[in-house]
């Protein structure tokens, strides 16, 4: 069966290739395997769901068509004798200072087809990172640093608009809003079950509810099986509206509107039909194998006061008993656009960079538009606090955080929580091969084809994705109890803790951080 | 005395492993014509080849009867059973007996009619260890044989002989060979793979005489008037429950002994099993005596349960069949030339020689051949026995690599999710 | 008494449990050895697990077989082997009595006793019975293959399909 694949014997013999697979058909990567190990388990055959490998039993061989390597492991890590191991090929394409491969490699696929390159996951081109121009602080003598062993550390932050001031506590005329506990400042970042495995999404959902936080659903509905769940989601409203409804909206801890992302800033989504199976059509509210395209834009927000129409539209659909979140992308007016959001009513304003990940973006939106997240960030939260709204919004930044210490330097430039993404694919063995546009993730995480979900079992994607945010919870202790603190809101904005190495004074200025040694 | 046996042989041996399972203590006497411990009829054609060595024939452990606590009284003929005494004789001697489990399997038919048949020595039937204990004896005097009957029985003496260097002849009177396991076109591939073993089958024939001299057998005659030189003749026409020694015991029997689904005979704590019980079938939902291994110690084993106090139903035979001869395995279930308003499903694949026949009535199987390729048979048993509807997977039914995931979900649920 | 249940949900259908049933149950304990020292002769992915024991000797000592298997069809796969029943069909079904019942409940097979009449594998409801041309055997019946089930791995806490499967596909518990 498996050397029933179409053209992979002739790919055995002598390649005679035609014109238009000239180009494309160049391999990147090789699959190189080690003969004297390789036990013809064929263990590998059936875990490359790229068409890379195959078996011939004529000849007792497994041969690979190296041109459909992604790099994405699985063989590698799952061939029982290492017997596999994956290289660049060659030397690769000519480069020069101005002409990178990563750059113009697109040209050959497009002179083939005349499409548009799509891709997934985010932005890898070779953007400066704020993050890692930015330095923390660290206790000596004058203020004595606290271990986070031996004294408590408190990492639970409140999201959602904050009351106007404490006097009228207790009395009438005092309005409280709706506010949702998270007990660690990471919680998972929107991905749409379709764009991403049922399995994985449990997993986040199960993982949200043991560690206190929150996972989002993104704009593909809430699956009956995450009901659970519920009092951890923030299940999202975007231009495509798919699964909203009432229940859907109350099927929550909070309710998110997507405007942007920070892949693919100003453009909508589509789920080809094709990906669309019985499940995807019943949480989307969808019929069955019917193309899901959220438009660029909502197509009934024009302006601040249509937003504070849907915004006001969710309040009263939820009673106020929901914090609203509005998501945009970081965009050059950011710090103007998050005002405005927050003045038409947005509790919780999440501040996606131009790293977020995606299912499928084009290409060159993913790596050529919006900006950086750490810049948005300051800017949103700089703008905000000038104009004395700052409590009337928690900041959820996302796009592109990495690590603990990405977490740090996100809430001392001013968010309240950072969503992950990425990072949550890489617990469930995402190994960044850009490939989930195809929905045949090798890993289980970006697919829903039964046989490929089977490698991420829910309990599997859950531990993990909670021994991560674990992982890096210590560590941000470890660095609050370092810096002097020991509460996760005492970092918040506390740009003091940051010192730029190797910036500009305009990027000083517009992060609102001193240059380290100043 | 709490459990009395008749018989040695497999449903006995389950009966009292069954017993012991449950009651570790009651005295349990079993009572059998042959001498020896319990020995497997089904091997006597590779004992007779040799094949297969005597200490392979046996079918447990020689401290068996030891071990589980049985008197056994091996080489005496029970021929009485009084059900209202509740006594039983052997000969002159009386036994009483409190619960009773009458498993005396069968006896070889001896079809009346031919010629000459009392008169020599040379003329054997093959179910007994006996019986191939003394074809042993004679085997080196004789260079040919003629096997009347072509059922598994017959065939598999003809195979044994053949390997001993026997030139044989093996006549059936109906159509084909093994009508009851196999369809005339499995039949005809297991013709070829015994003709290659060197036996010769004649079907739509029968003896009518024996010729010889002076005790000594020179040629058998045909019912078409060929004579077929031979110096052995083995009878192997079919065997018939044993049950003529429960003539007036009041025990009610039809052709076998007429069991319940706790296999009790119609008197209290008299149990009846294996070859000489007539049980139910789950096809056909009658009752018949079907005398196959699977169905002995099934019986047996449930004979033994419920005598000891357990409960537990038997859910009734089905026709089960594994041959093999040469390099050809053959398995074979329910009635599988019973083609009435059925649906058949029939491939052969002549590269690799196999065959494979499902017959289905009503969305249910009834009836499977399967002919050299005979991996995970046992589903299709599971099928049958549990009345599956395979119509909404028939078509995988037919695959060569059907398999356990080519049943539905929540088949497969019901097999494997709990223990067994 | 702890058997192995699949969990079809998170079966891969990446073999490894067959991989490592051979390996255990090979002399040196390792793939290569298992594989390679150990005789090459066939492959039971190539023919969905299906081996004809004629073959496998003609090409010299086999290795060990596998004695689970997964079956596969279409996106769905379920690995299964032997469901250590109670009261066995295939026990039942034995007709020299070479399948027997050790202290743990295992069902086992006195491999110089089995003669591979095939009774086992028509007994079989789960089809977890295969053919293995196994050398330990009575010498006239060698080429014909004798009975071949899981043993459970009975040096072992678990069994090493168990223990290898990457995704929890297959449990070794107790269950009523």
């Amino acid at each position: 069966m498996y050397y029933e694949e179409p053209g992979a014997r002739e790919s055995l013999g002598l390649r005679t290739p035609k014109h238009e697979d000239l180009f494309h058909s160049h391999p990147e990567y090789k699959v190189e395997r080690d003969d004297a190990k390789c036990i013809r388990c064929l263990c590998c055959v059936r875990q490359c769901p790229y068409e890379t490998t195959f078996y011939d039993p004529m000849r007792n061989v497994v041969y690979d068509v190296h041109s459909n390597c992604v790099n994405c492991k699985r063989c590698e890590v799952m061939c029982p004798t290492q017997a596999i191991e994956i290289k660049k090929w060659g030397c690769g394409f000519r480069e020069n200072h101005h002409w990178k491969f990563r750059d113009y490699g697109a040209a050959y696929k497009q002179s083939d087809t005349g499409a548009v390159v799509l891709t997934g996951l985010g932005n890898d081109n070779p953007y400066m990172s704020y993050f890692d121009r930015m330095v923390l602080d660290a206790s000596q003598v004058t203020n004595p640093s606290i271990d986070p062993l031996r004294e408590p550390m408190e990492l639970r932050t409140y999201i959602g608009r904050k009351m106007e001031n404490l006097e009228d506590f207790g009395k009438e005329s005092f309005q409280e809003y709706p506010n949702i506990l998270a007990e660690v400042p990471i919680a998972f970042a929107p991905m749409s079950f379709g764009a991403i495995s049922l399995n994985f999404q449990k997993g986040m959902a199960a993982a949200a509810q043991e560690l206190g936080t929150f996972f989002n659903t993104g704009e593909g509905g809430l699956h009956e099986d995450l009901l659970p769940y519920k009092d951890n989601a923030i299940v999202q409203v975007a231009s495509g509206r798919f699964g909203v409804s009432k229940r859907y909206l109350m099927n929550s801890a909070a309710c998110e509107i997507k405007i942007g992302q920070g892949a693919k800033p100003g453009i909508g989504g589509h789920l080809p039909g094709e990906k669309v199976t019985a499940e995807i059509s019943k949480t989307r509210m969808i019929p069955e194998g019917s193309d899901a395209i959220s438009p660029a834009p909502q197509h009934d927000i024009y302006s601040i006061e249509d937003l504070r129409l849907l915004i006001y539209a969710i309040k009263e659909a939820t009673e106020y008993t929901r914090p609203v979140s509005v998501k945009i992308a970081a965009v050059h007016n950011v710090a103007a656009i998050a005002s405005g959001i927050v003045r038409a009513g947005a509790d919780i304003i999440v501040v996606d960079g131009f790293r977020g990940g995606t299912g499928a973006a084009p290409k060159i939106i993913r790596d050529h538009v919006g900006i950086p997240l750490e810049v948005a960030l300051a800017a949103v939260d700089e703008r905000l606090r000038r104009e004395k709204i700052r409590h009337m919004a928690s900041i959820i930044a996302t796009g592109g955080i990495r690590s603990s210490a990405d977490v740090v330097k996100a809430i001392a430039l001013g968010a309240d929580v950072v969503y992950i993404g990425t990072a949550a694919m890489l617990s469930a063995g995402c190994t960044l091969c850009q490939q989930c546009h195809r929905g045949k993730c090798a890993w289980g995480i970006t697919t829903n084809r039964p046989d490929l979900l089977a490698r991420l079992p829910v309990e599997m994607a859950k531990e993990r994705a909670i021994n991560l945010v674990k992982g890096w919870s210590r560590e941000v202790k470890e660095m609050l109890g370092l810096m002097g603190l020991n509460s996760i809101e005492s970092l918040r904005g506390n740009r003091l803790k940051l010192r730029g190495v190797g910036l500009t004074k305009l990027e000083l200025e517009t992060l609102g951080i001193r240059q380290a040694g100043v | 005395m709490k459990y009395t046996i008749i018989g040695n042989s497999f449903a006995s041996v389950f009966a009292v492993e069954s017993i012991r399972k449950t009651d570790s203590k009651g005295e349990i006497r079993l009572i059998s014509e042959e001498e020896g411990p319990a020995y497997s009829p089904a091997m006597l054609h590779e004992y007779l080849s040799g094949v297969a060595s005597k200490g392979l024939l046996y079918l447990r452990p020689s401290d068996f009867y030891e071990k589980n606590g049985v008197e056994a009284i091996l080489g005496s003929r029970v021929d009485k059973v009084d059900a209202a005494a509740r006594t039983l004789s052997m000969g002159r001697k009386k036994l009483e007996f409190k619960k009773l489990l009458i498993a005396a399997g069968m006896t070889p038919f001896v079809p009346p009619g031919i010629k000459g048949l009392s008169g020599f020595d040379n003329v054997f039937t093959f179910t007994r260890k006996t019986s191939a204990d003394s074809m042993l004896r004679k085997i080196k005097g004789v260079d040919s044989a003629v096997v009347l009957g072509g059922g598994l029985i017959g065939l598999q003496c003809a195979e044994g002989l053949a390997h001993a260097g026997i030139k044989v002849t093996v006549v059936e009177l109906a159509d084909n060979i093994l009508p009851l396991a196999l369809d005339d076109d499995a039949a005809g591939m297991v013709l070829e793979e015994l003709r290659q073993e060197g036996v010769n089958v004649i079907t739509g024939n029968t003896i009518v005489q024996i010729n010889g001299r002076k005790g000594k057998i020179e040629s058998v005659t045909l019912r078409s008037g060929e004579k077929i030189k031979c110096g052995m003749v083995v009878v192997a026409v079919g065997v018939r429950p044993n049950v003529d020694f429960l003539k007036d015991s009041g025990i009610k029997i039809d052709r076998g002994i007429l069991v319940d689904e706790r296999m009790r005979t119609n008197i209290k704590d008299i149990y009846a099993a294996g070859d000489c019980a007539q049980g139910l079938e789950i096809l056909s939902g009658k009752k018949m005596p079907i005398p196959i291994i699977p169905i002995a110690t099934k019986q047996g084993s449930v004979a033994g349960y419920n005598m000891a106090g357990k409960n537990e139903i038997y859910p009734g035979g089905l026709s089960l069949n594994a041959l093999q001869f040469g390099g050809l395995q053959v398995v074979s279930y329910g009635f599988v030339r019973d083609e009435e308003k059925a649906e058949v499903l029939k491939d052969r694949d002549h590269q690799g020689n196999r065959y494979k026949k499902i017959i289905l009535k009503d969305g249910r199987i009834s009836g499977v051949i399967l002919l050299r390729h005979i991996e995970r048979a046992g589903l299709f048993r599971y099928l049958i026995e549990n009345k599956t509807v395979v119509e909404g997977f028939k078509e995988n039914l037919m695959l060569w690599n059907f398999g356990v995931a080519h049943l539905p979900k929540d088949v497969r649920d019901a097999m494997f999710t709990r223990p067994v | 008494m702890k058997r192995v249940y699949p969990k079809e949900e998170n079966c891969m259908n990446c073999r490894l449990c067959e991989v490592a049933c051979i390996v255990e149950h090979s002399d040196s304990k390792d793939p290569l050895g298992a594989y390679f020292v150990e005789g090459m002769g066939f492959n039971s992915a190539a023919g969905e697990g299906i081996i004809d024991p004629a073959d496998a000797l003609e090409a010299g000592k086999p290795r060990p077989l596998n004695r689970i298997s997964v079956s596969l069809r279409g996106y769905s796969s379920i690995s299964t082997n032997c469901r250590h029943c109670s009261d066995a069909s295939c026990v039942l079904a034995c007709k020299n009595g070479s399948l027997y019942y050790d202290d743990a409940g295992r069902v086992r097979l006195r491999e110089d006793k089995c003669v591979g009449c095939w009774m086992c594998l028509m007994a079989c409801e789960f089809g977890a019975i295969t053919r293995n041309p196994a050398a330990k055997n009575v010498p006239k019946v060698r080429k014909n293959g004798i009975n071949h089930h899981c043993d459970l791995c009975p040096e072992r806490s678990s069994p090493a399909c168990v223990m290898v499967c990457p995704t929890g596909a297959l449990v070794y518990e107790e269950r009523l």
